[in-house]
């Protein structure tokens, strides 16, 4: 077991020094060298994970009070065993869907831009890569390009029950209705999915990720 | 001295009397009882003997209240005794007999010297043998049998009030009066069916009626009261339970057999059932069991009779029951129930018939409920047909389900009909006038207006103005005016019910409309009224518009133009419609057009205080104060706020604005005028040197806006540029006057066109025109009344705004519902937020649910974690 003066050495491989404020953080460039020695790559899914397993609560960004508790949690005391818990939770998500849900969710919070939304080209970039290209998924992203400019961003909302939409409905949608609360926009998703079938669907059984 | 009545001879005498007087009667009436009660004479004891013992028995009893038991030896303690026997001869009887002891249960030894005598009560059985006596081998059929009987009990039971107990003779003449009745049963249930038993059924009945009366009434003073009624409940257990099912069935057999023979008006048939069937439940008859709402009726006379009518009906449809008669079979079936119904209203009581109906009304119309509803869909264009769906349905009791789809389709029907038949564009607007301009909105308010009563008299003619039929009418006609199809499907866009309607109200009040001046014409003392009247039968078609808010959007529009352009018929009349659209379409969506109303007030007012300050040199000037906010729809932008206006127009401003800033000193409102030189015109008297004819003289009277105002003045006014000016080139006058070349352009060559000014060909300067001839002594180029036609963008912006209007509202009503509910789900969330606005709009699901991501977003409220179909507020 890593004592927290370990820890600390250990995240200050890492720490922004250059910081005016004064807080102790992993800054984007820290972090993009932790990723390099974790051998991850920043096209991945694993450097989102990586940030949810730290409490991260801004994209790229780990304080020291989050890592220090996590990484005690995890029971990491150096690269190797941090490598090995966030690779363990990724193939846990299969599994334990609460778990998914939350990092799932947390990757809004780490995407959002300032208006509190995400920007809808950050969205068909993430969709895909942390869904594990799940068939709804990767038609909402369909969707989303055949809107063109007039949608441009997601909200919280819309982003979070499209996971709930994910489990409710199958290949033909016949589990939707208008009739229910999900937002307009899936409404118009539903739409456009019956106007635009897909040839088939590439898996209705598996659940993201 | 006269001998006692129990003296020798006197008894010697009686007994002599009665054997050879009497005797032989009470013997001849004996022997006449037995003979028609059939039984043997010798049985019966004769009245002698019985007299006789009478005379000697008497009864030795007890008064002590223990009940007392006598020793076995002396259990028969009664004595037969003379009257003459003394005190001492009885005690040595009774010495010679032995001593009686009395004892109790016990066995205690009450007395041993004797009995204790008690008062002589005569027996029992003497008084019922002598009723039995009289009554023996009575088998009355005839009213007077029924009143010997009745005298005689009463005679016997006159003379034994005394010895016999009230209870005890009723329980008797019960008893008897029950035996008597099984017989009459059964003689009645032993005659043929049909006319004689139903004659002889109500003959029994009136005997008996009026002998339980004479009965009753003798025997009311031995029995008291209740005796009658007692009697005709053994009538209804003993005859008329076991009979009345047979005379019944003989009635259902009689009526069966007229109809079979095709009519039932025989007088006197009627009258005989008529007297049967009144008697079949008596009014003193057990009421009826709880839970069995036909009761005994049904059972004993109703059904067989239903049975039969439905029989009947039966056979004369059956040969319609086929999918393609259903119209025919309607009609037979109606015709066929009618006549029951009436047949039944002479043989039934009134409850039977309504109970019958429902028998006919389930067997020949609820059970084809599906088959009519189908064909009425296809009877809207026979009226009588339609009205004998309804009669038809309308038998179903209670029965919403059976009413409704008739309902339904008439909904439907009007809702096609209307769609189908509405004249199209180029019929409607025969004069050619476009689309914009609203023209045709008369007549396709007048056509809406006359749909609606057509169809009203169909409801009327047809479904006698039933509520239901009404509500249905309106929303068929709800639909068409709010479908997508309203005007066709190529001028959906153009025209819609909300502008359509605001259309019409501003014909109707446009002075120079032309339903305005032919109402005008029309109505030259009552003109408003006219109009009121109008507009009151276009608010019934507003009623029916889901977009009142549009609705209102668009009327504000056009009130505006109507108010900027003086062309409004009346002031007063713009209030009294605002008034009746208010309730309709809720006060919140016509403030903007009451507020327009008192901007006209508030203008004037002003002018009324700028006349009252006008000095000799001052301008005639009428103002109107156009709050911004309000007008901002309808007026054209301002292309040159800071335009320099002539020096008297100037001054009036400047006083205007004064009276206006003191008007609003107090208030502290910040209030600022700002004017609207595009609105604005005036009348000028222009006089040209070398103009020739009579009006040179007198000068031309020209209207004129406030930029040819301005231009004009620098040609004339010499105050403008320090000198009258000769010619002056566009862009000048743009700069002298600080208005946009393009407006000036515009101004030059309306004032050109009119001839007041002239252009130099090779420079391009303009000069007035001093040889100006005109015609016409007032000539008006002001172009403020021609103002921009509405168009296609105008109209969008209006829908536009009204959307953002309705997503607002909705939002709203969403956070007043959450307030008060904290948690809802999204189906109740919905109805209760349409709820709340139905009355302007309709909510749309999408306009809701983006007024809940709007909120969700705000954190206003969130949905629950483990269910996205609620919504909590977040406090």
């Amino acid at each position: 077991m890593a004592t927290q003066s370990s820890r600390e050495a250990w995240f200050s491989q890492y720490q922004d020094f250059d910081r005016d404020d004064g807080k102790q953080l992993i800054g984007p460039d820290g972090f993009f060298r932790l990723c390099e020695a974790l051998k991850y790559s920043m096209d991945g899914l694993e450097p989102l994970v990586l940030l949810w397993k730290l409490g991260a609560k801004e994209l790229g960004t780990v304080e020291l009070e989050s890592w220090d508790r996590e990484v005690r949690a995890m029971g990491a005391t150096d690269n190797a065993t941090l490598k090995r818990a966030v690779d363990a939770a990724v193939s846990k998500f299969t599994t334990d869907f609460a778990s998914y849900k939350d990092f799932y969710r947390q990757v809004f919070l780490y995407l959002r831009s300032q208006n509190q939304r995400i920007q809808v080209e950050t969205a068909k970039t993430a969709l895909p890569l942390i869904t594990n290209q799940h068939w709804l998924f990767m038609r909402f992203v369909k969707f989303l390009e055949a809107q063109g400019p007039k949608m441009a961003t997601m909200t919280r909302d819309q982003w979070n029950l499209l996971l709930d939409l994910s489990r409710s409905v199958d290949a033909e949608f016949s589990g939707y209705s208008k009739e229910e609360a999900w937002p307009s926009l899936f409404d118009d998703f539903y739409d456009w999915v019956r106007e635009h079938p897909a040839p088939k669907p590439i898996d209705v059984t598996s659940s993201p990720k | 001295m006269a001998k006692s009545v129990r003296s020798k001879s006197k008894i010697k005498r009686r007994n002599l009397m009665r054997k050879a007087v009497f005797g032989p009667h009470e013997d001849e009436r004996i022997q006449r009882l037995a003979a028609r009660q059939q039984i043997d004479p010798a049985t019966v004891a004769p009245p002698t003997a019985m007299m006789a013992e009478e005379e000697d028995v008497e009864v030795a009893g007890s008064d002590d209240e223990e009940d007392v038991d006598m020793d076995e030896d002396t259990k028969a303690a009664s004595t037969a005794s003379g009257r003459g026997i003394s005190k001492n001869r009885k005690r040595r009887q009774l010495n010679k007999s032995g001593r009686i002891v009395v004892r109790n249960k016990k066995g205690r030894i009450l007395s041993k010297t004797g009995v204790k005598w008690v008062k002589q009560i005569r027996p029992k059985n003497d008084l019922r043998q002598r009723l039995d006596g009289v009554l023996v081998g009575q088998q009355a059929m005839s009213i007077g049998d029924y009143m010997s009987i009745s005298s005689a009990v009463s005679l016997h039971v006159q003379r034994a009030k005394a010895e016999m107990a009230a209870e005890e003779v009723r329980q008797w003449v019960a008893a008897y009066v029950n035996g008597h009745l099984a017989a009459v049963a059964r003689r009645l249930q032993a005659l043929e069916r049909g006319a004689p038993l139903i004659a002889a059924y109500v003959a029994q009945w009136q005997y008996f009626a009026q002998a339980s009366l004479a009965l009753s009434g003798s025997l009311s003073r031995a029995v008291g009261s209740g005796m009658r009624e007692a009697m005709a409940q053994a009538w209804y257990t003993k005859v008329f339970r076991p009979v009345a099912a047979t005379v019944a069935s003989a009635a259902v057999a009689l009526v069966d057999d007229a109809r079979k023979e095709g009519g039932v008006d025989d007088p006197q048939l009627l009258s005989a059932l008529h007297s049967v069937l009144a008697e079949l439940r008596p009014t003193y008859a057990p009421e009826l069991p709880r839970g069995q709402p036909l009761g005994v009726y049904f059972a004993w006379y109703l059904e067989p009779y239903a049975r039969a009518s439905v029989r009947h009906i039966d056979s004369c449809t059956s040969h319609l029951r086929a999918p393609g008669s259903t119209r025919e079979y309607i009609r037979l079936v109606t015709r066929l129930i009618g006549d029951e119904e009436r047949r039944a209203e002479a043989y039934l009581r009134a409850e039977s018939v309504e109970s019958l109906r429902c028998v006919l009304s389930q067997r020949f119309v609820a059970g084809s409920l599906a088959a009519i509803h189908a064909e009425a869909a296809l009877m809207f264009s026979c009226m009588e047909d339609l009205r004998s769906v309804f009669c038809l349905l309308r038998r179903v009791p209670a029965d919403r389900a059976a009413m409704q789809p008739l309902r339904d389709a008439f909904k439907a029907h009007v809702a096609q009909h209307t769609l189908a038949a509405m004249p199209s564009l180029a019929e409607l607007n025969p004069q050619g006038a476009s689309v914009a301009s609203l023209a045709f909105a008369r007549n396709a308010v007048d056509w809406l207006l006359a749909e609606l009563g057509r169809h009203r008299a169909m409801a009327a003619r047809c479904f006698d103005s039933e509520p239901g039929f009404s509500a249905a009418l309106l929303a068929g006609l709800r639909e068409a005016l709010n479908s997508s199809q309203f005007m066709g499907p190529d001028h959906s866009q153009l025209v819609q019910a909300p502008r359509l309607l605001a259309g019409y109200f501003g014909l109707l009040l446009q002075a120079d409309s032309a339903l305005s001046l032919e109402l005008a014409a029309a109505h030259p003392t009552g003109f408003e009224d006219a109009i009121e009247s109008r507009a009151r039968d276009a608010l019934q078609l507003c009623e029916l518009v889901n977009s009142k808010d549009k609705l209102m959007r668009h009327y504000r529009s056009l009130l505006a133009r109507r108010l900027i352009t003086d062309s409004s018929a009346s002031a007063e009349l713009e209030r009294a419609v605002v008034a009746m659209l208010t309730p309709l379409t809720g006060i919140e969506n016509t403030y903007h057009v009451r507020a327009m109303l008192a901007d006209m007030s508030l203008s004037q007012n002003m002018s009324k205080q700028y006349q009252s300050s006008l000095s000799s040199e001052s301008l005639d000037v009428s103002v109107k104060i156009l709050r911004h906010g309000l007008w901002s729809d309808s007026l054209v932008p301002e292309s040159s706020p800071e335009l320099i206006v002539p020096r008297q127009a100037s001054a009036a401003c400047d006083r205007l604005a004064e009276l206006y800033n003191d008007r609003h000193a107090s208030s502290r409102s910040g209030r600022k005028l700002q004017w609207q030189w595009a609105y604005s015109k005036a009348t000028i008297q222009l006089y040209f040197p070398h103009s020739v004819g009579r009006i040179a003289q007198t000068g031309y009277t020209v209207i004129a806006n406030a930029y040819q105002l301005a231009i004009l003045a620098l040609f004339t006014d010499a105050s403008c540029l320090g000198s009258a000016a000769q010619q002056l080139m566009p862009s000048q006058i743009s700069r002298s006057v600080k208005l946009n070349l393009a407006v000036v352009n515009t101004e030059l060559s309306v004032l050109m066109r009119a001839g007041i000014l002239v252009s130099n060909s090779e420079t391009g300067a303009v000069m007035m025109n001093s040889g100006f001839n005109s015609r016409r002594v007032r000539i008006d180029i002001s172009g403020v009344k021609r103002m921009r036609q509405e168009t296609a963008e105008d109209k969008a912006r209006i829908d536009l705004r009204a959307d953002s209007n309705r997503f607002d509202q909705v939002r709203s009503a969403i956070m007043v519902e959450m307030k008060r509910h904290s948690s809802l789900h999204h189906a109740k969330l919905l109805s209760l937020v349409a709820a709340r606005v139905e009355r302007v709009f309709l909510v749309e699901r999408s306009v809701f649910k983006l007024a809940i991501g709007s909120l969700t977003e705000g954190d206003y409220i969130r949905r629950k974690e483990d269910d996205f179909n609620i919504y909590e507020y977040v406090v």
